[in-house]
């Protein structure tokens, strides 16, 4: 097929497929996100192609991967349309039934179904399913009904379709950049800078080619919003990405894009290679696309695993072949940027935003949020939750509701201690905050971040003194290590920290720590320094008593850290089955079969291996 | 030219030049340990902090990376800064609390010790990156650069071994602000980053010219002429002396 | 070593030097790890110096100056897998292979890497071994896991 050479053709050829699609047809859609992947979706994939093939009915039912759905607790997820009946934790085994029974036959399966635990009711849609009734699925409600490794889909449900209407309604590019800055969408990489204005700034800074980047180099650990999106909907991303080149750099300058994409994702990776292979074949990239006159075309960037390259510099200079180290930005990146020219850089939870909000219209999108975040937010909702998992909420809905509604509340039955947003530079929100409503401001203003939106979940059992030292390691290696007080600061701060998880802290500790967070917020070159303190001052803001404890009792109340906890056995529960003693790595406890047994404690080395393995509770951590 | 004032007092700059050379070139008194007039300023000691007004906003930067901009207003010191500045040096002094060079600068800012557990690494390396700025702009040998990263960054020669490119100059031991940068001499030869140098010497007087590589490199960017690095410059004026007194007198002084 | 890889992956970027981290990501591909004579031939052959070349190879923690085994084991430390006891994985590693984080064992079987989130979040901890992720790891489930690829080596 050619490539399209006009909007007429794109029209044409989406009409085709509508009309050739069958919207009733059988479809079995198969989560395939790295989640889904990681839990054994391919081999389910290939079994129900199998039972597909055995059952004759290739011509009526479909197996169809598509993109993270989002509920990672049920991996490996199937669907099946039309009637989206929702199968968890399928297994190949299952695969006959499901093409059987189900596909052909139209029974639901009822011991595959999920179990709502609040209420022991079983689902059987997808759309019924708590986790997410209480989403707005902007971005996100595309990928259980979208091959991403199939540009017709995504042609078919009118994709590439804002950019045409662009074209058709001859809207200016400074038209674009109006739309996009009365819309209020505002960078969902971190600072959340307004996307308009930014663009507005690139498109009026002189140079003879205007760069375009998406930033897929997602470094917060705990965070795979934007992994998933570029898994699930590719084709959103370099759709906003066109639209970009033509509202930044159209028609005074040449424009040219890029992704700059983590080394850990290598599936997403893959996706939109595929993606854009595809849609250049379309003529959606290239030269003269469209027949608009735009020129554009998107070079992928693989990152090195450095978290300071999602730095918008550091990013830069990766690119150009160099190691992402921050330079100053007192001249900025919209006028200065790659290669020295007028760059725009957004990540990919940005782009994917755009057509959207075209889509939808202006009004509409401005209609959900809060006064100064508009739109939806993409989380990943993982640690101590009972439904771990990526969801998509307006702006503004509180913790409390993200983490006990769409969450579905604590695993095991714990106590809610707080949750960790923003990364390495954002800070742990404390469960007496919990109705506080998530937007980019409000979160500033507890002292942590909007961030790319990880929220890591924390119970009773986490030590809020380890997660600083955790973040703090973290930093100290990922630091680039140009500036003495990100460097050394850093470096320092973890010291202290790790002597108090080791119950060698000394009073004044805490307050020497906040001398040197001041020293390296301020003094420090780039945002991976100037906002290294927020985990350690979050946690030391409303956590003080947990410090308290671990300096001047030598206790760690989470019972976590190391140094300062005993596992002992409760001889009252031991009933002498030996699994301690087997697991045991250092030969640290002893027994005889079916009697009571003992850890020498100047063996143990606190690995909790006993207390993993105990088939009846009997250890206890003091 | 543009102007802008610098602890109250108006001056003037040259588009291009940064706060710091502006105003040392001014008298101003403000510490760093990582910035050479002769190579491209780096901004890692984070000493040179001073305070900037544009536009009614202040922030706290440092100086030696911030370009001089008109109308702005620095002040190179007040409690804040000297505040800061002392907390870098108490980071800077645990990587080698015992080098001189850093306790004259910490005396300087009145700090008397650190208060901070000191670096593994005390090898009094600080990683201002002078040495390898020099070596690489300045010289163009590009025999050393930093390797790793974060609080594992160093600075050292490709895999550690003695360096193909290195032309055996010391341009990076003579720029170490903690003079940590080792090397040996003796008549005949020259050791520095684990390369040992023959010494090529002056053929009037015997004196030390340098390394043949380094003399190779020198004429290499220089384009004079081979014989030029026979003599060194003493011997060189005392011969074109003699020859000029031989045209201009015919060998005989007045 | 052969240095006919090395210039056939650099040809692949015309031997532009702006390519350099994705051609260390290459030669890594086919190398399983960064040998020196590589670096040598990547600098020459970009015409840049051998400095520049060993700073991005030190710099990028996906690279390994080191031969690795032949399974690398990759234990996510992400804030999500740290929450659910990866640091407790991590350390059983260690225990059982004797080694710490980018070592490789004597018989050249295990190499041993952290790294900061492999966006599997809701499984957690998590262990990546080449393209194999093993998910809700624990104490036993280490021990059973390497078992297994010894099992799969000596065959």
């Amino acid at each position: 097929m050619a490539p399209f050479s006009s909007t007429a053709e794109l029209h044409a050829y989406q009409q085709a497929l509508v009309e050739r699609r069958d919207p009733d047809r059988t479809v079995i859609a198969v989560c395939y996100g790295t989640g889904c992947k990681a839990s054994g979706a391919t081999e389910l994939i290939d079994a129900l192609k199998k039972a597909v093939q055995e059952a004759g009915c290739s011509d009526r039912v479909s197996v169809m991967p598509t993109g993270c759905h989002g509920f990672c607790e049920g991996a490996p997820l199937v669907v099946v349309h039309p009637r989206r009946i929702l199968y968890t934790k399928v297994k190949p085994r299952h695969a006959a039934d499901i093409v059987n029974k189900t596909a052909l036959a139209g029974e639901v399966i009822e011991p595959l179904l999920f179990v709502d635990p609040d209420t022991g009711n079983k689902v059987v849609h997808e759309g019924e399913l708590p986790f997410y009734a209480h989403q707005h699925r902007l971005l996100l409600g595309r990928h259980s009904t979208t091959n991403p490794e199939e540009i017709d889909d995504y042609l078919a449900n009118g994709g590439y379709g804002a950019w045409a209407r662009i074209l058709d309604e001859q809207i200016a590019p400074e038209a674009i950049i109006e739309l996009i800055k009365k819309s209020g969408l505002r960078g969902r990489g971190g600072g959340g800078f307004p996307a308009g204005r930014k663009w507005d700034s690139c498109r009026n800074a002189p140079g003879e080619v205007h760069y375009v980047i998406c930033n897929a180099d997602e470094g917060d650990p705990g965070a795979f919003m934007d992994e998933s999106v570029l898994e699930g909907n590719p084709h959103s991303v370099i759709e906003g990405m066109i639209i970009g080149a033509y509202a930044i750099g159209f028609p005074h300058s040449r424009t040219e894009g890029y992704v700059y994409i983590r080394h850990e994702y290598p599936l997403a990776r893959h996706r939109l290679a595929i993606a854009l292979d595809q849609a250049r074949e379309k003529g959606l990239l290239g030269d003269n696309i469209l027949g608009s006159g735009l020129s554009f075309d998107i070079t992928v960037n693989r990152g090195g695993g450095a978290f300071v390259c999602g730095e918008s510099t550091a990013l830069m200079a990766s690119i150009e072949g160099f190691p992402g180290e921050p330079r100053a930005k007192h001249i900025h990146t919209v006028v200065s940027g790659l290669y020295g020219m007028p760059t725009n850089l957004n990540n990919v939870e940005t782009w994917a935003n755009v057509p959207v909000i075209l889509n939808m219209g202006v009004q509409a999108y401005r209609a959900i949020g809060t006064e100064h975040s508009k739109g939806t937010k993409i989380f990943s909702l993982v640690g101590k939750v009972n439904n771990t998992g990526l969801v998509e909420v307006p702006m503004g809905m509180t913790l409390k509701d993200i983490i006990f509604q769409v969450g579905g509340g604590i695993r095991n039955g714990k106590r809610f201690k707080a949750v960790q947003t923003g990364g390495p530079s954002g800070g742990c929100i404390p469960a007496s905050l919990i109705d506080l409503p998530v937007d980019f401001d409000r979160l500033d203003e507890v002292g942590s971040m909007m961030g790319s939106g990880g929220m890591i979940v924390m119970d009773e059992t986490t030590c809020m003194v380890e997660v600083a030292r955790y973040f703090l390691n973290f930093l100290r290696s990922e630091s680039c290590g140009k500036c003495s007080t990100c460097r050394e600061g850093i470096a320092r701060m973890y010291d202290i920290v790790e002597g108090i998880t080791r119950g060698e802290g000394k009073p004044g500790d805490v307050e020497l720590l906040e001398e040197l967070a001041e020293v390296v917020r301020e003094a420090s070159l780039c945002a991976l320094g100037t906002t290294a303190p927020n985990p350690v001052l979050s946690t030391i803001r409303y956590f003080a008593e947990e410090y308290r404890a671990h300096i001047e009792e030598k206790r760690c109340p989470a019972k976590q850290c190391k140094a300062l906890i005993t596992y002992r056995i409760i001889e009252d529960r031991c009933t002498g089955c030996t699994a301690c003693a087997k697991i045991c790595p250092t030969d640290a406890i002893t027994g005889v079969k079916d009697q009571v047994h003992l850890i020498h404690q100047e063996k143990c080395i606190q690995c909790g291996s006993c207390y993993e393995v105990c088939p009846v509770d009997a250890i206890s951590v003091e | 030219m543009l102007t802008f004032t610098i602890d109250g007092q108006t001056v003037q700059a040259e588009e291009g030049q940064n706060l710091l050379e502006v105003a040392l070139a001014h008298g101003f008194d403000i510490p760093t340990l990582c910035y050479h007039p002769s190579v491209s300023a780096y901004g890692a000691c984070r000493l040179c902090l001073v305070e900037v007004t544009q536009r009614g906003r202040s922030r706290i930067t440092t100086s030696c990376n911030y370009p001089a901009l008109p109308g702005i207003s620095v002040v190179t010191r007040n409690d804040r800064i000297d505040r800061l500045r002392r907390l870098v040096m108490e980071l800077i002094l645990c990587r080698d609390p015992g080098n001189p060079q850093l306790q004259a600068m910490a005396d300087r800012l009145g700090v008397d010790r650190t208060r901070l557990r000191f670096a593994s690494r005390q090898d009094g390396c600080i990683l201002c990156g002078l040495c390898e700025r020099i070596c690489r702009e300045s010289i163009g040998a590009d025999a050393i650069s930093f390797v790793g990263r974060g609080h594992e960054r160093r600075l050292a020669t490709p895999f550690d071994e003695p360096s193909e490119s290195c032309v055996g100059c010391l341009a990076c031991a003579m720029v170490c602000p903690t003079q940590v940068i080792e090397f040996t001499q003796d008549a005949d030869t020259r050791t520095i980053w684990k390369r040992t140098f023959t010494l090529v010497k002056c053929k009037e007087c015997g004196a030390v010219l340098g390394t043949p590589e380094e003399l190779a490199l020198f004429q290499r960017k220089t384009g004079l002429d081979a014989s030029y690095f026979d003599t060194c410059d003493a011997c060189r004026k005392k011969q074109t002396a003699t020859a000029f007194a031989a045209v201009t007198w015919g060998g005989q002084r007045p | 070593m052969e240095l006919e890889m090395v210039d056939r992956i650099v040809d692949r970027y015309d031997a532009r030097s702006s390519a350099l981290l994705a051609i260390l990501q290459d030669i890594q591909q086919e190398a399983n790890y960064l040998p020196q004579a590589a670096l040598r031939q990547v600098a020459r052959r970009l015409d840049i110096p051998l400095t520049r070349v060993v700073r991005m190879a030190t710099f990028y923690a996906a690279f390994s100056l080191k031969p690795r085994g032949r399974f690398v084991c990759n234990v996510c430390l992400g804030t999500a897998c740290h929450v659910r006891g990866a640091g407790r994985v991590l350390d059983q590693f260690q225990r059982t292979l004797g080694i710490g984080v980018g070592e490789t064992t004597d018989d050249g079987l295990f190499t041993l890497q952290t790294v900061n989130c492999v966006g599997a979040c809701a499984l957690g901890p998590v262990v990546v071994v080449g393209e194999q992720y093993h998910r809700e790891m624990n104490n036993r489930k280490v021990d059973r896991m390497l078992k297994s690829y010894r099992k799969q080596a000596g065959e």
